[in-house]
């Protein structure tokens, strides 16, 4: 019993204080991709490694869409590692709850 | 004024805010439509000392019958597609329900195929998704906040012109 | 030594063996149908070789020209790194074949899969019902037949599951599941009970069944690394590694030795973890919270290690093949402090748990799995290591790099509860050594190896997980998976559960299932 209660004094108060103050991930830690949408060259190459394949390019006319949903992303990495053109980074967001499903997209357009 | 400092008021903020909404308590039923368990362990890291869930209010019950809220996990398998019905049909009314993980959200990596059918919202109206393979306690934490309107959402849709 | 033990093997079956083929450290021994039971009794029970796996392929359309048909694979681990794969033919006109299960009761659902995925029957198999599928599953379709498409929606049909049904006075049904009263995964189990003690216990599985192996199929082999390490979540590293392992021995690469090193790191800290939320789960079941509140404080804190060096608390997205994604080497010092801090409270938190009367009285002699029942059913992992089964791939088929480093592998007889927390313990304990030894050991080179092509053919990749042994048999056709074969240990060690909660009373099923950790997604797939 007297154990007890020194390993619990010991041992202290361990609760976080998240949500009261915000907790940063770790550097490294995989959350939310996104998209930097000046150095994007639509060369599609994401969307061909994506494990659950969220990230999906369409051409309409004259207009090239890629649209990235964080719906089902399983937060991999793998469009970061092989994007030529350094677009697409892993940031250390993960507060992305969201009510609908279309707050989970990021779509960018150019004109071809 | 500090950065630490405009944290502290930030969340002295929030502190009053979920105290104001939190007049109740929420209790929570959690089912696994599938999921390959690493959803589970972080659901089951929340009650660990760390996160202590309870401290909230919020609790995780036995029985959907006194659940206000369902979590779900996983796909929704073939085989559990019944089950999981079962659950909702016997949750009682109002009830909300959230989809964890990127699998229940939209399939994730087992997509759709003979047994798994790709996400709870075919099956009923989800009230939040929170994305994460599988989320970190914290992101379940923020997901649960939203969904009782204690926490603003904060991803919004982005589309950019390049 | 192994030339030997295959030459004896073709001398006793000489007429049987039509064909051979060696690959690595498999040997392929082709066989007449008729003969598998009798070869497979004799490698069992004479030469004492464990059956850690049975599987099917179907390989009709590659052999149209000649003779297309399925086939059956029954695997072998020898002593001395071998195993040994007995290979027969099955013809899509006579699905039949024999039943291994009255002979080697661990084959049992082995060849209740087979008929249900391949559509073969287990000729005079003593519990012929259907196992994954439920029984609104139509009749005639086999998703793992080539000719099945991934995406088909079969119609719900009409139908019944009989269980096993004890009767007697005073005899009842507890039916339990699959949405639990824990946050645990689901399945259905019926207890028929007289009073307290269990008298007999059904379970019923493959809840979670969602296709992986089919799926496997249809993804390439950079994406299926992803699909391999969301089988088991908690397993994530264990079955990434192995599913890396077998493509690279296909490939014939060898990796690294520093993508080596970090791969064992990674699976010891997977087994720390894993052990520390078995061991809190244990003392949250006997009731006693203090015990559970600090062993789950140790998981957490294993568990925000693995987030600051590899990104993913569950440590996925760090193995690729040929190697691993990230290095870890500069977070060697604070990898080593946390080990420190975390031997010592558990040290002290062991002691504790060990001197309360309370939790001794819940686990001795609790959910007791006999040496004769563990090795029948090839109980693996710390389960057969409580039941006296000396058995353990990093030490018997090492891999990584476990040949280099020096650990123990505890084997305690007693088969209780109480014997599978102490094997846990004492695994703990090594896994921080190891992890240790590891880190200091930890070579400089490159961590992953580009491979360019990778050639046809098949290969077994293995490892130890924190429940026991992973086995993935890859087999790769022009760069694509044909076929691979999953087997998560728990698979193995459900059956186990149904002997171990004989004469218990209800109150300590929880106890005895979560001292024996199964997975029922890396069960169900």
């Amino acid at each position: 019993m007297f154990d007890i209660i020194i390993k619990t004094l010991r041992t202290g108060r361990v609760t976080s204080k998240y949500p009261l103050k915000p907790d940063i991930a770790p550097v490294g830690f995989r959350g939310k991709p996104e998209l930097i949408p000046d150095k994007c060259t639509f060369c599609g190459e994401c969307t061909r490694v994506c494990p659950p394949g969220v990230i999906w390019l369409t051409k309409e006319k004259e207009e090239e869409t890629l649209t990235l949903s964080y719906c089902g992303c399983i937060f991999c990495g793998m469009c970061e590692e092989v994007c030529p053109s350094g677009a697409i980074r892993l940031s250390q967001e993960y507060e992305l709850a969201s009510k609908t499903k279309d707050d989970l997209l990021t779509i960018i357009r150019r004109t071809v | 004024m500090t950065v630490e400092d405009e944290i502290e008021i930030m969340g002295q903020r929030l502190n009053r805010k979920i105290k104001g909404l939190f007049g109740r308590s929420l209790s929570i039923r959690e089912v696994d439509a599938g999921s390959c368990n690493a959803c589970e362990v972080e659901v089951n890291a929340l009650s660990n000392p760390i996160y202590d869930l309870e401290r909230f209010g919020i609790h995780i019950v036995a029985s959907p019958r006194h659940a206000d809220m369902l979590l779900v996990t996983g796909p929704v398998t073939r085989n559990m597609e019944l089950a999981l019905l079962k659950t909702y049909n016997a949750t009682p009314e109002p009830k909300l329900v959230v989809a964890m993980g990127s699998c229940a959200c939209n399939g994730g990596i087992f997509g759709e195929t003979y047994a798994s059918s790709g996400g709870v919202d075919r099956f009923m109206p989800v009230d939040v998704y929170i994305p994460g393979c599988p989320p970190r306690p914290q992101a379940v934490i923020f997901g649960l906040m939203v969904a009782v309107d204690k926490i603003e959402q904060k991803i919004r849709k982005l589309e950019v012109k390049a | 030594m192994s030339e030997e033990l295959i030459e004896t093997i073709k001398k006793e079956f000489r007429s049987d063996i039509l064909d051979e083929i060696v690959s690595n450290n498999e040997h392929y021994l082709t066989v007449n149908k008729d003969a598998a039971v009798h070869i497979c009794d004799y490698l069992y029970h004479t030469l004492n070789f464990p059956l850690i796996l049975i599987f099917a392929t179907d390989e009709r359309a590659k052999e149209r020209t000649k003779d297309g048909c399925f086939k059956i694979h029954y695997v072998f681990s020898c002593k001395s790194d071998l195993f040994i794969i007995i290979k027969i033919k099955v013809e899509e006109k006579s699905p039949g074949f024999p039943t291994l299960t009255h002979k080697i009761p661990a084959a049992n659902w082995y060849e209740r899969e087979i008929q249900d995925m391949f559509g073969l029957v287990p000729v005079g198999h003593p519990d012929p019902r259907r196992l994954i599928h439920f029984e609104d599953w139509p009749a005639g379709l086999y998703p793992l037949r080539k000719d099945f498409d991934i995406r088909t929606k079969p119609p719900r049909v009409k139908g019944e599951y009989i269980y096993r049904r004890v009767e007697g006075e005073g005899v009842y049904e507890i039916p339990v599941g699959p949405v639990h009263a824990g946050v645990i995964e689901p399945g259905h189990f019926r207890f028929s009970v007289a009073g307290e003690p269990i008298l007999n216990l059904e379970i019923r599985h493959f809840y979670t069944h969602k296709g992986v192996e089919k799926s496997f199929e249809s993804m390439s082999l950079d994406k299926a690394v992803f699909l391999a390490e969301r089988i088991s979540g908690d397993n994530s590293a264990a079955h990434a590694v192995a599913f890396c392992q077998a493509v690279e021995k296909i490939a014939g690469v060898d990796i690294p030795p520093r993508a080596k090193y970090i791969r064992t790191i990674l699976l010891e800290l997977e087994r720390l973890y894993n052990h520390f939320g078995d061991i809190a789960g244990i003392a949250t079941d006997v009731a006693y919270p203090f015990g559970a509140a600090h062993a789950n404080k140790l998981k957490e804190q294993v568990m925000q290690l693995n987030e600051k060096v590899t990104g993913s608390r569950l440590l996925r997205g760090m193995n690729a093949i040929g190697g691993v994604r990230r290095d870890i080497g500069d977070k060697k010092e604070m990898i080593l402090k946390e080990l420190d801090s975390l031997q010592k409270d558990f040290m002290e938190l062991m002691e504790l748990l060990i001197s309360s009367p309370s939790v001794a009285d819940r686990i001795e002699t609790t959910g007791r799995i006999s040496n004769e029942i563990a090795k029948g059913l090839h109980v693996v992992g710390p389960a057969g290591r409580a039941s006296g089964i000396d058995n353990d791939i990093r030490r018997d088929h090492p891999y990584a790099a476990y040949h280099k480093l020096d650990f123990k592998v505890p084997v305690i007889k007693a088969g209780d509860v109480n014997a599978r927390t102490n094997v846990r313990a004492y695994e703990v304990y090594e896994s921080l050594s190891l992890i240790k030894l590891a880190l200091s050991g930890l070579p400089g080179s490159e961590i992953r190896t580009k491979i360019k092509k990778i050639p046809d053919g098949c290969a077994l990749g293995y490892t130890e997980s924190p429940r026991g042994e992973i086995f993935y048999w890859v087999h790769i056709s022009n760069g694509r998976i044909e076929r691979c074969k999953v087997r998560d240990p728990s698979f193995c060690n459900w059956l186990a559960i149904e002997y171990a909660v004989l004469d218990n009373i209800v109150p300590d099923f929880p106890i005895i299932n979560k001292s024996l950790s199964l997975s029922y997604s890396g069960n169900d797939m």
